[in-house]
């Protein structure tokens, strides 16, 4: 227990997180507020950082599986805080201790692949795929590109 | 002009120290072996170096060349060891221009290098052969482009260890394993995400000289007309029933490799679609040293070879005159083991491949000139197979150099890396 | 190598946006990158190219295209994005920084795109590139209609082509078509019915069969042209039905002059039903004593309708543009489900010496499906192509008319023997990883 909350506490400090000053650019540039319907603060890299600070399990939070880490946030920041740090690292930590459900995992290699809010996203968005495509889709990309790689090649 | 980007690597202290060195060392040495010689002459004899040269990486034709330097007590001498494919540009691309290797690790580790900076990275568990720690590392560690590994062989201290490119061998006859393996150094990962400068002509020149190259290689030549030259020409027999594509390094315009398919007649090898598995024949010396011994089941051979991190020429001279696959197989695994009474020297290459060039090269051209037409492309990091097959554009290769390169420091360079042999 | 003269105006010529008649026969073709994995040394110049259009620098791993090699096999892959024309990316792309513009480019605008890699989770071939160094995404973009990369291929396994689509089948089959419509209906009188010229007979199968069942007799002249049919169908598959039927041409007309189609009930689209109909039109000859049928087959009341020995005139003939109405649902909608002739020309293609095969390997899956959406039949499976796999094509619906040979820019569509295996299998996605 000592050792994770160890393992946050340095994540959370390469993530640079205390400089935050709620100025919100993060989330103005956010792309997650055109994919979720349901998006809250809570979701946004200014409310993960914000439950990061107040010292609240982060880790634990459903919200921490939204994000697909395109780093927009850290580039907009002024204090140069890095909302993909912090995700990353918080999600590396929930993955080392097993698969969470929040993971989806490539059926091909078995390693991580997308978020489940995000593939979500991304298969309600192509709804009108045939279901062998959208099975497809649920392989990661490297495991795509082999796969063409034998069929086509 | 790059800056020249040298890393020392202490391995005892696991220290890392990048210096950009002035220009005075390229003027003086140029770069790649010449300028592996000077900083072994600088930090010591019983170091490793690996240098790229200021060509590696560029749109010369087939700058693919990565050298690989230590002082050799087999061959007596400082050898350098080409390493092809991809690995001088991957190695540039890394951001470091040469390593230099000190001291020993305690345990078995490996060095990860990108953006400039080298990292340690410890070995995953449980790696019994070359492509499945190539597998393993592609899981475990940071993101690689090429890797540069030694196999079980070396870890066994076998003097007839050979370097791997990932899982595909390499031309190292002169123990470049064995001198990596004695400083408990598993193998390098090149993470090659970075860039090289090039100038605004180069593209034009590179397009030229392809056409050139193109248009003078002969039909189906590569692979096989190079194992003609090295007096192999009735082994060629022994390919029949594979199937072939050609490969080559890093760009190349003349691919003088083939990755042959072959049926998988031995249950112990992995088993493709239609019972095939395959292998990337880049290496003609020891392919000429198997397949004179064992014809036809040569591959397989070379393929085991190769998996196990052996050099195939020496693995060949130690395998009884007569003997099945089996008992080859069999007998491959206790050499990688160590269990097999070795040989004192590499000499069981054909005598015409020189030891100062890793004892793998095949000397297509003979004579004073040859051997320096070699050591110019290990200096400016271009592949020697190249050079020797199309002497004519070697006086094409200087345009690719900044312009404040002498011509008279090439020379020097020359010199002082055909002296060393 | 690149054909040559092909340039930016081929991908976009001054005056895009004027639609003009050209357009309606012989649609814009533009030109794409094909990849040959057969000439592929793996030397990696492309990335090389690519990279320092990207980035000023040579910097493999800043490229818009990606060399992916399997070294068991010795084969590599290039992948780089296709160009879909219902690209998936664009769908997928949260902030809409993905666009697919008039000349058929699919681009990235810079200004909107966060690098979020949702357009790699939505490409079936992941052909957005996040690049080594700087990690943000970068995509193909042909460079503008000259790319770089095919022009640096030592061994030509990229080429800039607008494909080899054959062009002149479609030319031949229409006039084929013209002229059969122009003989069987206007010059031999009455014929595919039944024409006899001295002891030469030419006679529909189907109304052989319904005579044979009407009388109860072989009359020998029909068995020779039954015969003959019988055995041109085994060898060439139903191409009756694609060249030489003048229903067929009217049909074909209608689809032209009013390509939009309103759909069928599902209950009406089962392929069986033909041969319900074939059956029903023999039982009913049997029973009747007279070619139950004919009276009512749209091609026999077009062959038998011009001139002085017209029998239909008048009220008769509204059977076929009712008929021809039913193009409206969906093309050749009667040649799939209804018509007896093609069902029992069918029958007889099951025995198909030739097939259609679209090759899984140079077919570009996904991003093109204009063989399916162009065949008439709609046989050609377009989900199974959407997946990169190579679809089974009935050869006892095929009426091989050619469409897709013809329009497959990537000469993916071939003719081939029945037992000919040229094209790889499937290939699962639990094995795609050993």
């Amino acid at each position: 227990m000592a050792g994770r909350d160890e393992r946050i506490r340095r994540i959370e400090k390469e993530s640079g997180i205390d400089r935050c000053v709620e100025c919100g650019r993060c989330t103005a540039v956010c792309p997650m507020v055109e994919m979720y319907v349901n998006f809250s603060i809570a979701m946004s890299p200014r409310g993960i950082i914000k439950k990061a600070l107040t010292g609240e399990a982060v880790a634990a939070d459903r919200n921490l599986w939204y994000c697909t880490e395109c780093n927009a946030g850290t580039d907009a920041c002024p204090q140069g805080v890095s909302c993909r740090d912090l995700v990353r690292g918080l999600r590396r930590l929930v993955l080392d201790a097993g698969k969470p459900e929040e993971m989806n995992v490539c059926p091909g290699c078995g390693g991580p692949f997308l978020a489940v809010p995000v593939e979500d996203f991304v298969l309600g968005r192509l709804k009108d795929e045939p279901p062998n495509v959208k099975n497809w889709l649920k392989l990661c990309p490297a495991c795509r590109r082999e796969g063409y790689l034998r069929r086509n090649a | 002009m790059n800056d020249l980007k040298i890393a020392v690597v202490d391995l005892d202290r696991r220290t890392v120290e990048i210096t950009s060195r002035e220009e005075d060392l390229r003027r003086e040495s140029v770069g790649g072996a010449a300028l592996n010689l000077n900083l072994i002459e600088q930090h010591g004899k019983e170091n490793l170096i690996f240098g790229a040269g200021p060509l590696t990486g560029t749109f010369a034709p087939a700058s693919a060349l990565l050298v690989g330097s230590f002082a050799s007590s087999r061959a007596g001498v400082i050898v350098h060891v080409p390493l092809l494919l991809t690995a001088g540009p991957d190695f540039r691309c890394s951001g470091i221009d040469h390593l230099v290797l000190l001291g020993a690790a305690e345990r078995p580790i490996l060095l990860h290098i990108d953006g400039g900076r080298v990292r340690f990275v410890e070995l995953p568990p449980q790696a019994s052969d070359l492509p499945s720690l190539e597998v393993s590392l592609r899981r475990s560690a940071p993101p690689f482009r090429s890797a540069i590994l030694t196999g079980p062989a070396a870890d066994a201290g076998v003097s007839l260890a050979a370097v791997s490119l990932g899982a595909k061998g390499s031309l190292d006859k002169a123990g470049l394993a064995g001198a990596m393996a004695a400083k408990n150094l598993k193998g390098i990962l090149l993470g090659g995400s970075g860039g090289i400068g090039f100038a605004d002509g180069d593209l034009r020149c590179s397009l030229e000289l392809a056409g050139r190259i193109r248009r003078e290689r002969k039909r189906g030549g590569g692979f096989a007309s190079l194992v003609e030259s090295a007096g192999g020409g009735d082994c060629l027999k022994a390919l029949k029933g594979a199937k072939f594509s050609d490969a080559a390094c890093f760009h190349c315009p003349a691919p003088c490799m083939v990755h042959a398919r072959f049926t998988a007649a031995d249950p112990r090898l992995p088993q493709g679609p239609k019972k095939q598995n395959g292998l990337l024949l880049m290496d003609p010396v020891g392919w000429i040293a198997l397949a004179g011994k064992r014809g036809e089941r040569a591959l397989p051979l070379l393929w085991e070879a190769v998996r196990l991190g052996l050099d195939p020429a020496a693995a060949a001279s130690l395998l009884p005159g007569e003997g099945v696959l089996t008992s080859d197989f069999d007998a491959l695994s206790a050499m990688a083991r160590g269990e097999r009474a070795e040989s004192p020297s590499t000499a069981q290459a054909p005598a015409s491949s020189d030891p100062t060039f890793g004892g793998g090269l095949v000397a297509v051209g003979t004579g004073e000139e040859a051997r320096r037409r070699t050591a110019l492309a290990f200096i400016l990091g271009v592949c020697p197979l190249l050079l020797q097959r199309f002497p004519q554009i070697v006086v094409d290769l200087p345009a690719f150099l900044p312009v404040d390169f002498l011509p008279a420091s090439l020379d020097r360079a020359v010199e002082r890396v055909l002296a060393q042999g | 190598m690149q054909d040559e003269r092909l340039g930016i105006d081929d991908l976009r010529p001054r005056g895009l946006e004027k639609r003009t008649l050209m357009d309606l026969f012989m649609p814009r073709r533009r030109p794409f990158i094909l990849f040959d994995p057969d000439r592929c040394t793996g030397c990696g110049t492309c990335e090389i190219l690519c990279s320092t259009r990207n980035t000023g620098k040579i910097a493999p791993a800043s490229a818009s295209l990606r060399i992916v090699r399997d070294d068991a096999r010795g084969r590599n892959l290039a992948v780089y994005c296709q160009h879909c024309r219902k690209p998936l990316c664009v769908e997928a792309c949260p902030t809409r920084a993905m666009t697919r513009g008039e000349d058929g480019i699919v681009r990235i605008e810079k200004l909107f795109c966060t690098s979020c890699g949702l357009c790699t989770a939505a490409c079936p071939e992941a052909a957005p590139l996040r690049d080594g160094r700087t990690a943000e995404i970068r995509k193909c973009d042909l460079c503008e209609g000259d790319p770089l990369c095919v022009k640096h291929c030592p061994n030509g396994a990229l080429s800039y082509t607008k494909g080899k689509a054959f062009r002149w089948i479609k030319g031949v089959r229409w006039t084929v078509q013209l002229i059969s419509f122009l003989l069987l209906v206007m010059v031999f009188l009455g014929t595919f019915c039944y024409f006899n010229a001295g002891s030469f007979g030419l006679s529909c199968p189907t109304g052989t069969l319904q005579n044979i069942f009407a009388t109860g007799r072989i009359v020998l002249a029909g068995l020779a042209s039954f015969l003959a049919i019988f055995l041109l169908t085994v060898l060439l598959g139903r191409f009756f039905c694609g060249w030489l039927c003048p229903f067929g041409f009217v049909l074909d007309l209608v689809d032209r002059i009013i390509p939009k189609k309103f759909g069928l009930p599902k209950f009406l689209k089962t392929r069986m039903a033909k041969y319900g109909i074939l059956g029903g039109a023999a039982a009913g000859s049997a029973a009747f004593g007279f070619q139950v049928f004919c009276t009512v087959c749209p091609i026999g009341t077009l062959c038998r309708s011009y001139g002085q020995q017209g029998m239909f005139r008048g009220a008769e003939m509204a059977i076929v543009p009712l008929l021809a109405g039913l193009e409206l649902t969906e093309r050749r909608s009667w040649c799939r489900y209804f018509c007896p002739v093609g069902a029992l020309l069918a029958l007889f293609a099951k025995l198909h010496l030739l097939k259609i095969v679209i090759g899984a390997k140079k077919c570009k899956k996904f991003s093109c499906i204009q063989c399916a959406e162009v065949c008439p039949m709609g046989i050609i499976d377009g989900d199974k192509l959407r997946e990169g796999l190579s679809p089974e094509i009935p050869m006892t619906e095929c009426i091989g008319c050619l469409r897709c040979l013809d329009r497959c820019p990537y000469g993916a569509a071939k003719i081939r023997f029945r037992w000919q295996k040229g094209v790889p299998g499937e290939v699962t996605g639990a094995e795609v990883n050993r």
